[in-house]
């Protein structure tokens, strides 16, 4: 392994609407090393590679390539220079052949015409090369994500990548595959081929990085040759940002009564064995990374997608919620995680989306009454300051922060008892974030029960009471109020520790 | 303020070039503008503008009909069957079984896209051409003749002056403005074709919402038919050819969003009165009928164009 640098970002800044996402980044990548970026969710990773592949544009800074400043515009651009990613969600066409995959957009032809033998044995060249044996002339659907990966990487490779960035690539395939993704990327790496490696899982970091750049909030927070670090140090780096002190204070702490009980909670291949009392009052987060399986489990829970096994009881009583409507005519609330896509309707005006649970309630013999459709969405855009041009506004062109607030008014106007809110700051600047968290406070406050799903740490340990860990659809552990801290979080978040 | 009017303009732009086309015309020719003739495209229009109603409600959910023009020839026979002069049924049985054959296959429609999950175009597709060739089957290919009077009155006939047509027009407009904008179903056809993930978790019957929208549909090419029938005094099999593209580009012209969620009755309308004015003016005028196609093509192709315009600037 030389010292020779195969890219180098430098002082990277980028801004999405205003806010700053990366505050002046730097990355130097070797030839032939593994260099691991690590960082929470949101702390920049993605948005950085993004950058490097020509995905976005930058705002400020440069990138060399070999020294060399270069100006990388969109990923055909990153590709001609030698650089290559391999998502998380895999790029290849399923009804296509592997070989087909491989050579997509450069097909080997005479005239117009695919050689398609030719093609075939330079692709099951390729695989070799990396030592795999897969047939060519197969279909890329039949094939396990994780020998889809190895066929990206060898595209990767006989398209002359020089550095490979790996989103994740662990987070769906099994521990035997993983070894064997590992074995191929050391050999590759011994090729001088440069790998960047994103993970959460930091036992394969130390096994495969031999350098580790960290990110907390936009900024570079260490880096170093993967000896000098150790996991705490590493977790510490992450997450060890001071509290800001915009969570409010809660007084009367959650009563005793149980209010949702949930039993043995199940559904394939998205989470298992899932446990948990919510009682009055309470604020009860769940912590994770993402995939971890919380939610799947509270779109079960609510209805829109069905339990294979577990017992769920409101108030005593044993239900069975099988669609979003009796969710929420037993006064549950799903505010989701997606919410251009799931939450609102963006060709629709404020107050439709207001009013789309309520419509029933405030309509007499199937008739709306706009009056009073007016004086309700007034109302709540006044109690939760919705900064909107009028009623009649486009919710596609209120703020993130403001739509949110939108997905809030509605589920409030039906006066829900639980609130299940899946990630409800996600995307959003820190002045709304602060009205959120206050509106939800509020609501413990009045008596409502809250689960509240994050992955910002800060959040669960600003606002919750108890925070249950998620791990691979797993219960990893459960957190009392004075427990719960940044680093117990992650460790079970990772499971590189099972509580209890 | 100025701004303000200019935005108003945009959004009525439909509106203001159906009132420039009609100037044009009643300058190019005296007939134009006289009462009459105006009678005569709203007439003209009327079949057309039925099916645009039901058409708008379906693609406000986000989907498409395409088989309204073959709804309206099955209706036409089957109202014709019960109203031959010598039948003896009263008026009213061939009224109820063609508005219910219309009805039948909307639900058909409406249960494949919501239940069955057939993309819109897939089903309606396979149902207008199955439903031709009922209409085939049934009559042999060979229209039926001999209707009673009170059966062709329901079209031709007059009220106060005015042709009973524009009755049947001006009452699916007041009812479905209605349904859309006054009820809580108007409110959720918005919501499924706007975003139905989100509808779905706010607790609205997406597929109920789905199923009524095809049935009301169905309802109104069943009316057509059954107005169809009586305005030729037969039922034919080759009726309604090609009404299902006349009924979208009413509705595409007039601003509905083939994606769902956005649009009204009100551009409808008034796209059915621009392909109607075009047509009656190029009629007057004595320009070929092949031409005409290819202006209502252009029409379309421009109305859309400024739509697609306004939004991206807005």
């Amino acid at each position: 392994m030389g010292n020779k640098e195969i890219v180098r970002m430098e002082n990277i800044k980028k801004s999405y609407s205003n806010i700053e996402v990366l505050h002046g980044v730097s990355l130097t990548v070797k030839e032939g090393e593994v260099h691991a970026l690590l960082g929470e969710n949101g702390a920049g990773k993605s948005t950085l590679v993004k950058v490097l592949m020509g995905e976005e544009k930058l705002d400020e800074g440069e990138v060399f390539w070999e020294g060399r400043a270069i100006k990388i515009s969109n990923p055909g651009e990153a590709q001609r220079t030698g650089l290559s990613m391999i998502h998380q969600e895999l790029n290849l066409i399923p009804d296509m052949t592997i070989a087909e995959n491989m050579f997509a957009g450069r097909e080997m032809k005479k005239g117009c015409i695919v050689r398609k033998q030719q093609q075939n044995r330079a692709a099951g060249e390729a695989l070799k090369r990396i030592g795999l044996e897969l047939e060519p002339k197969h279909k890329v659907r039949w094939l396990k994500t994780a020998q889809m990966q190895m066929v990206e990487i060898a595209k990767a490779v006989s398209f002359g990548a020089r550095l490979i960035i790996m989103d994740e690539p662990t987070s769906s395939i099994s521990q035997g595959e993983s070894e064997k993704l590992f074995a191929v990327i050391k050999r590759l790496k011994a090729k001088g081929i440069s790998f960047i490696y994103i993970s959460h899982r930091l036992e394969e970091i130390f096994y495969i990085a031999d350098r580790i750049t960290i990110l907390r909030d936009g900024t570079m927070v260490g880096e170093g040759d993967t000896e000098f670090f150790d996991k705490d140090s590493l977790i510490k780096l992450m997450v060890g940002r001071e509290l800001k002190d915009y969570y409010p204070v809660r007084e009367n702490r959650s009563e005793k009564r149980v209010v949702l009980s949930a039993k043995g909670l199940s559904r394939k291949r998205e989470f298992q064995d899932i446990h948990f009392e919510l009682r009055q009052g309470e604020i009860l987060g769940f912590g994770g990374l993402v995939g971890a399986g919380r939610t799947e489990m509270v779109m079960a829970l609510f209805g829109l997608t069905r339990l294979d096994g577990g017992e769920v009881e409101l108030f005593g009583n044993s239900v069975h919620l099988k669609t979003s409507r009796s969710a929420i005519a037993h006064k549950l609330a799903l505010i989701p995680e997606d919410r251009k896509n799931v939450g609102l309707n963006l060709q629709g005006n404020v107050t439709d989306n207001i009013m789309a649970v309520t419509e029933k309630k405030y309509s007499r013999f199937g008739c709306i009454n706009y009056k009073k459709r007016k004086i309700m969405a007034s109302e709540m855009i006044d109690k939760l300051s919705i900064k909107t041009g009028s009623l009649n506004q486009l919710t596609g062109k209120l703020s993130g922060g403001n739509q949110q607030k939108v997905v809030l008014a509605k589920w409030l106007l039906n006066e829900p008892d639980i609130l299940i809110l899946d990630e409800p700051t996600r995307g959003i600047d820190v002045g709304s974030k602060a009205e959120i968290y206050k509106l939800i406070n509020d609501m413990a406050q009045q008596g409502k029960s809250i689960i509240f799903i994050s992955s910002e740490m800060p959040e669960l340990i600003g606002m919750c009471d108890r925070v249950i860990v998620l791990c691979e659809g797993r219960m990893a552990g459960t957190l009392e109020k004075e427990e719960i801290t940044q680093e117990k979080i992650m460790a079970l978040a990772s499971g590189t520790e099972v509580s209890r | 303020m100025k701004y303000k009017v200019m935005a108003g303009l945009k959004k009525t732009s439909i509106f203001w070039a159906l009132l420039l086309l009609v100037i044009i015309m009643s300058i190019l020719s005296p007939s134009f503008l006289t009462g009459r003739n105006l009678a005569n495209v709203v007439k003209q229009i009327s079949i057309n503008g039925i099916l645009a109603v039901g058409m708008t409600v379906v693609i406000i959910t986000g989907g498409i009909d395409l088989s309204v023009g073959s709804i309206v020839s099955l209706s036409s026979i089957v109202a014709a069957m019960f109203a031959v002069a010598n039948s003896g049924y009263p008026l009213f049985v061939p009224v109820i079984l063609a508005l219910s054959t219309g009805v039948l296959v909307g639900l058909f429609n409406g249960a494949g896209v919501a239940y069955a999950k057939f993309p819109p175009f897939i089903i309606t597709l396979s149902s207008m051409t199955i439903v031709r060739g009922i209409s085939l089957l049934v009559t042999n290919g060979i229209p039926i003749f001999g209707l009673s009077d009170g059966l062709i009155n329901l079209a031709n006939g007059t009220s106060l002056g005015i042709p009973n047509l524009i009755y049947y027009l001006i009452a699916v407009f007041a009812a479905g403005s209605f349904l859309l904008n006054f009820t809580v179903f108007g409110r959720h056809l918005y919501a499924v074709g706007g975003n139905e993930i989100s509808a779905n978790s706010s607790g609205i019957h997406v597929n109920f919402v789905k199923l009524a929208a095809y049935s009301i549909s169905g309802f109104c090419a069943g009316l057509a038919g059954l107005l169809a029938a009586s305005r030729i005094t037969s039922g034919n099999p080759t009726t309604g050819e090609g009404y299902e593209m006349n009924a979208i580009a009413a509705a595409v012209i007039g601003g509905v969003s083939m994606s769902g969620g956005k649009g009204g009755l009100i551009g409808t309308i008034i796209g059915a009165l621009l392909i109607g004015v075009v047509q009656n003016g190029l009629d007057i005028l004595g320009i070929s009928a092949y031409y005409q196609k290819v202006i209502q093509g252009l029409i379309i192709m421009v109305a859309v164009f400024i739509d697609i315009r306004n939004s991206k600037n807005s």
